[in-house]
């Protein structure tokens, strides 16, 4: 999404105040205190460190020992009408295998009290937007990793929930169920609505999202966009390769800069790897000095201005 | 001097053969099934209780039953498991996927079980026969040709180890769930025995149907120790149930093997 | 070139379902990606080439031996780290290897000095004398690496080695099998739904689906742009550099988090000229490469309509 269309939808659906949860002694999460707008978020964290609660605590499925949670400002817990606005997708398979994909989908809809005609219609358009309608009258049980985790995702979206809450659900998928569903989530996304996904493979995450919420050890560790949170993370300087074959005469006068920390030269690709500690400043120069060194670059990009390094310097 | 590779390394030893690696397989599953803690009470007391009325003179009938009823406890502890865990566990793949007939596998576990069955099936009675012989040497109690019945325990002792790792080898293959396949090979045992004996007194040759009859009628025979109800039966007979049975248990086993890899 | 594996017309049917079909395949040498949708045949291909099921037809040689003749020299030199779970219960790492080893025809002695060799290549601890049980999910498929090493294949395959990891985890695993590709040297077949990863590791990539042999070849020349287009990013006035692209000729797409400018001669250079006339921060400039996902999509979806 882009800045100004951002701003427009910069009301906060999900409001996440003090939360804390904790089994016997050991912490799920601890003193969390987030807001979630209109859009994708994506949800990461190392095993173990509280997304699992998180969602059950957002899904409303458990109480917080500590603070709430409020969706469009009522609180979530025990409110059956507010459940009717969220789509939960687990990370667990939790099916009865004996049903088809299409009597699964169709008896939760049902659930949600949706009349006999309406349930067999969204359960078909449901069906449609995850790319399941093929295989939607054979048993679950025989379904691969890819399939179950669209069933999951289409019982989710039946009954036309305004957010979602996805737990994993690009896990074991091949590429392209994955492609059909990035697709898909985006599609929501353009639609308003408002969407929390977790997952693993963080070059996935980044496809779908710049926004993010890390969480380590129940604790929230960073917000925002990847970019801006790269940004803030001091403790490790921008490594920044520029790709060209006048090496040395760019880190000649490269390393004049007062924003270079340092300057080496690589060979397979042919370029220069520049350490900066003032991005920023870096940035706004380097333009006109390619171009008064009058030279050739073909490449300029940061190596680890990406979220698997922000996951590492943070994580790690 | 200097500074020395610390990473991983060619192997350009020798291979072992493989006999070598059957006796692998034997080895590592009779050492992880002996840890188990029911195994070793079972054993305990099959060795003491079972094989005690021998040492008071003569209770043999008492020793056959007991030794039975151990056995049949025994096989479905360490009989259950034996291939359902590797099912269950889906470490078939890594054996499977090993320099390693299916025969070999088949082996080394067959091999397992049959020396586990023998703890309390035939090693006893080599002890038994040993204490009868050495006790009884030279006299010549009541008739009694103490070494046909010594070598004809230790026969029949054998014959139940291996019918007993039949039928287990047998359950375990059927299934992924060990409590299954122990319950069935106890389940098999017990109640063909119980109903045959139980009926018996109706129609006499339902004594074919149970297990223990079968080998009491082949030891009564063979040790000519003279048990008057079981001479009417044919011992014949008892061979052959007992070899079909052995027969349909590892077919059982060897077609299992042969499907396995198309179940994951 | 050196042919490790050869398959001619192989085919495996179960009854109407045809895993492989006709598939006919040459794998040298070097990290093979190994991908296809879901039933397109990987993990049947996988396995009947390691001899755990039978072909209904067609043949194949890996390392020149025949699979139905020499199943067992062929085991020897193939290394397996399977996707699913396979541990013995209640041993601990040092036992399960050294068993494993011992399996595959090491002496007693060699295994265990190999299990500890391997423990420390793929970074496992003390925790090698704990029970499996009790081991991470990072940890449990380092001990599955392990086992498909010790016995020093090779050719390794590899299915879905990053499954259910997290970040942390993917990322070790990663860098190790990059190591044991161009450290050690090793040659793998790498079968994985995470096509980034693929494209970090493989060279080369075999496409798969419904049996069948969609595509082969090398991964650089199956991405290769000859004029590429050039995705850009900046910081500041987005729009104003936007409009003196168009105003220059040049035909910039504006995508959700970048600029994807069409391919003209010397663009670089019209970039960085007009990046500073209008005044923005030029952070990222780069060639819009095809990615592998792209690529799958546009083979399947053309394979699927054929």
């Amino acid at each position: 999404m882009s800045n100004s269309s951002k701003e427009k939808y910069s009301e906060d659906i999900i409001t996440i105040t003090h939360v804390s949860k904790w089994y016997g002694q050991v912490i799920g999460l601890n003193d969390i205190s987030i807001n979630i707008k209109r859009g994708i978020t994506g949800l990461l964290g190392p095993n173990g460190a509280g997304k699992s609660t998180m969602f059950k605590i957002i899904t409303g499925q458990i109480k917080p020992m500590l603070g709430h949670v409020k969706i469009y400002n009522k609180p979530v817990w025990n409110n059956y009408l507010l459940w009717e606005k969220i789509g939960y997708c687990p990370e667990f398979d939790s099916f009865w295998s004996e049903l088809t994909g299409f009597k699964f989908i169709y008896f939760l809809s049902k659930l949600h009290g949706i009349s006999s005609d309406d349930a067999k219609k969204r359960t078909e358009q449901a069906l449609k937007l995850v790319d399941m309608v093929k295989d939607s009258h054979r048993k679950i049980k025989g379904y691969s990793k890819g399939m179950r985790q669209r069933i999951k995702v289409a019982q989710a979206l039946v009954h036309d929930p305004e957010i979602l809450i996805l737990d994993e659900p690009l896990s074991g998928t091949d590429p392209i169920a994955k492609f059909t569903l990035i697709n898909l989530f985006q599609q929501l996304e353009s639609e308003g609505k408002t969407l929390i996904i977790s997952s693993h493979v963080l070059e996935e995450v980044e496809r779908i999202t710049d926004n993010i919420l890390l969480i380590h050890k129940g604790r929230l560790l960073a917000e925002g966009r990847i970019q801006e949170i790269r940004d803030l993370i001091d403790k490790y300087p921008h490594n920044i390769f520029i790709k060209t074959v006048d090496v040395s005469k760019l880190a000649q006068r490269l390393i004049k800069e007062s924003s270079v920390l340092s300057v080496s030269k690589q060979d397979k690709p042919k370029g220069l790897m520049v350490q900066t500690h003032k991005p920023d400043q870096f940035y706004s120069k380097i333009a006109n000095i390619i171009l008064e060194e009058n030279v050739e670059i073909t490449q300029m990009s940061s190596t680890d201005d990406n979220l698997d390094a922000v996951f590492r310097y943070l994580v790690e | 001097m200097g500074i020395y590779d610390q990473t991983y390394r060619r192997f350009e030893g020798k291979l072992q053969g493989r006999l070598v690696r059957i006796t692998t397989i034997l080895k590592n599953e009779f050492m992880r099934r002996i840890r188990n803690k029911w195994v070793l009470i079972l054993l305990i007391l099959a060795w003491s209780i079972g094989i005690f009325p021998i040492f008071t003179g003569g209770a043999f009938m008492a020793y056959f039953v007991l030794t039975f009823i151990w056995l049949l406890l025994f096989t479905a502890v360490v009989g259950g498991p034996i291939l359902s865990e590797d099912f269950q566990f889906n470490s078939i793949t890594l054996y499977l996927s090993r320099p390693l007939r299916k025969l070999d596998y088949f082996l080394g576990k067959y091999l397992t079980l049959f020396v586990l069955v023998s703890l309390i099936g035939f090693i006893p009675t080599i002890f038994v026969s040993a204490f009868i012989i050495g006790i009884l040497y030279g006299t010549s109690v009541r008739e009694f040709d103490y070494y046909t019945f010594s070598y004809s325990l230790m026969v029949v002792g054998l014959l139940m180890t291996f019918v007993f790792t039949n039928i287990g080898m047998a359950f375990s293959a059927m299934t992924k769930n060990h409590k299954y396949a122990s319950g069935g090979i106890f389940a098999f045992l017990f109640f063909t025995n119980i109903l045959s004996l139980a009926l018996s007194n109706l129609y006499e040759d339902i004594m074919y149907c149970s297990i223990w009859a079968n080998f009491m009628i082949l030891f009564a025979d063979w040790s000519s120790a003279g048990n008057n109800t079981l001479v009417d039966f044919d011992s014949n007979v008892s061979l052959a149930i007992l070899m079909i049975i052995s027969i349909i248990c590892l077919t059982i086993v060897w077609i299992k093997l042969q499907r396995v890899e198309l179940s994951e | 070139m050196n042919i490790l594996v050869q398959t001619e017309s192989l085919s495996k049917y179960y009854g109407e379902v045809k895993a492989l079909k006709n598939f006919s395949v040459k794998i040298g040498p070097g990290a093979i990606g190994l991908l296809g949708p879901n039933g397109a045949g990987k993990s049947t291909l996988i396995k009947v080439l390691l001899g755990l099921i039978p072909a209904t037809s067609g043949t194949a040689h890996v390392f020149r031996w025949d699979i139905t003749q020499n199943p067992l020299n062929i085991r020897q030199r193939i290394g397996y780290m399977p996707e699913h779970d396979c541990f013995l219960p209640d041993v601990n790492a040092v036992t399960y290897l050294s068993y494993l080893g011992q399996l595959s025809g090491l002496s007693a002695h060699d295994a265990m000095q190999r299990t500890h060799e391997a423990l420390y290549y793929v970074k496992i601890g003390d925790e090698r004398y704990r029970e499996i049980s009790t081991y991470s999910m990072g940890m449990k498929q380092k001990i599955k690496l392990a086992q498909a090493l010790i016995h020093d294949p090779k050719l390794i395959f590899l299915d879905e080695p990053t499954s259910g990891l997290d970040p942390t985890g993917r990322r070790e695993m990663l860098v190790l099998i990059k190591k044991i590709v161009k450290e050690q040297k090793k040659n793998i077949l790498f079968s994985s739904h995470i096509l980034t990863d693929i494209e970090q590791i493989c060279d080369n990539v075999i496409i798969m689906n419904h049996g069948e042999l969609v595509r082969v070849g090398r991964l650089k020349s199956l991405l290769f742009e000859k004029k590429p287009d050039l995705v850009v990013r900046v910081r500041g006035n987005e729009d104003r550099f936007i409009s003196m692209l168009t105003e220059s000729g040049l035909k910039p797409i504006k995508r959700k988090n970048d600029i994807l400018i069409k391919y003209s001669p010397g663009l670089s250079r019209q970039i960085l000229e007009l990046a500073v006339r209008s005044g923005v921060q030029l952070r990222y400039m780069n060639s819009s490469r095809r990615t592998l996902e792209e690529l799958f999509v546009k083979l399947i979806n053309e394979n699927e309509n054929k």
